[in-house]
């Protein structure tokens, strides 16, 4: 049981080293703004936490970057009902998920 | 012609495209972090066989939970526990079933973190039961962590019982482990494990006691989709410890079953 235990707390602690809903950076911010001029870092680190507390009751979270931009376009708006969001949070939802998922070279762009 | 048309058909019902549901159990013994939305309600029968133990032995437990989300990081339940229980009475050798009411119970679960979006997720769970011959209350503290196709979940578990009807009192020491792993959206497969031990507290100038505990491991599938999902597990005793043990046998089939089966079924309502 003792080495169970063991390998089971490994396992945590290797899938711990990364989060699968990345906190957005100042690149991220940087990328947001040709979409939204007023978006921020901390108006995406919003959309972040909207996204953990309001989604994961509904659903287990979807990493980002599992679906595309376009793909999430079409996800946002099918669960804001279920989610009971207003507008305001779908689009801070929408701009955070719209920025983790892009793809890595528009990311460094 | 028409089989070749419905086959793939009904793989892609089975494999499905949505999101797996939040609450949705991966496995049967194991808890995992995640809890309902506010306002989301969720209807849960559950069903544990137990089986063999010294002699003939059948073991049946229900359980019928009634869950609500209350906040996005808190869930509450109440349910109702009943069972029915089979054993070989020695005079008449025939079988004495006797059937029970075990009392209601109160479940509050608080979640702390993602399984997902944090390094870790975790959780608090409090139960409290109120039986016609006993009162229980049981705490847990879970762990999980999503990632990939992977799934781990561990629970430490107490619980003390007492049994105002024969004044016995009990404290179990338990954990469990679990790994699953993701073969499409809505369906895992894994191994679970689980380590029950009852104890007497320590008391001045002395430690606490074990008096008796065994081991159980075994598969576990879940499968789930839109807004129902279901998780079955067989789990037979490992190895068993305490004075009941049968010596060269390595069970103890006085105090715990040979085999545990569990079935859960979770419907959003």
């Amino acid at each position: 049981m003792q080495r169970m235990s063991v390998i089971c707390l490994m396992l945590v602690a290797t899938a711990a080293c990364t989060s699968a809903v990345p906190v957005p950076t100042g690149d991220d911010a940087k990328w947001a703004t040709r979409q939204w001029p007023e978006t921020s870092v901390e108006t995406l680190s919003g959309g972040r936490s909207l996204y953990v507390s309001r989604c994961a009751g509904c659903h287990a979270l979807v990493p980002p970057a599992k679906h595309s931009g376009d793909r999430w376009l079409q996800e946002v708006p099918r669960m804001t009902q279920r989610a009971h969001l207003d507008d305001g949070e779908r689009d801070l939802i929408t701009r955070y998920l719209l920025t983790a998922s892009r793809p890595r070279d528009a990311a460094q762009r | 012609m028409m089989l070749r048309r419905l086959l793939p058909a009904a793989a892609l019902c089975l494999l499905g495209v949505q999101p797996a549901l939040a609450n949705e159990r991966h496995f049967t013994q194991s808890y995992e972090t995640a809890t309902l939305a506010p306002g989301v309600v969720e209807l849960e029968p559950w069903a544990t066989a137990r089986l063999g133990r010294d002699g003939y032995y059948t073991g049946i437990d229900n359980r019928l939970e009634f869950e609500v989300g209350l906040t996005d990081r808190l869930q509450t339940s109440m349910y109702v526990n009943w069972g029915v229980e089979g054993v070989r009475n020695p005079l008449t050798k025939g079988i004495d079933t006797t059937a029970n009411h075990r009392g209601v119970s109160s479940e509050w679960k608080l979640r702390l973190s993602d399984s997902v979006a944090d390094p870790v997720g975790s959780a608090l769970y409090l139960e409290f039961t109120l039986g016609p011959e006993e009162v229980e209350i049981e705490g847990k503290v879970l762990v999980d962590k999503r990632s990939g196709p992977w799934n781990v979940a561990v629970n430490g578990i107490y619980e003390f019982e007492h049994n105002y009807a024969e004044s016995i009192e009990e404290h179990k020491l338990q954990a469990t482990a679990a790994v699953g792993y993701f073969l499409a959206d809505h369906l895992s497969v894994g191994l679970e494990a689980m380590d029950f031990n009852v104890v007497e507290p320590q008391v001045p100038g002395g430690s606490a006691t074990l008096l008796h505990g065994a081991i159980y491991a075994g598969p576990v599938l879940s499968y789930g989709l839109g807004n129902w999902w279901v998780a079955a597990s067989v789990t037979p005793q490992l190895y068993g410890y305490g004075k009941a043990v049968v010596p060269g046998r390595g069970l103890d089939l006085q105090d715990f079953e040979r085999v545990q089966a569990r079935v859960l079924m979770g419907v959003h309502l």
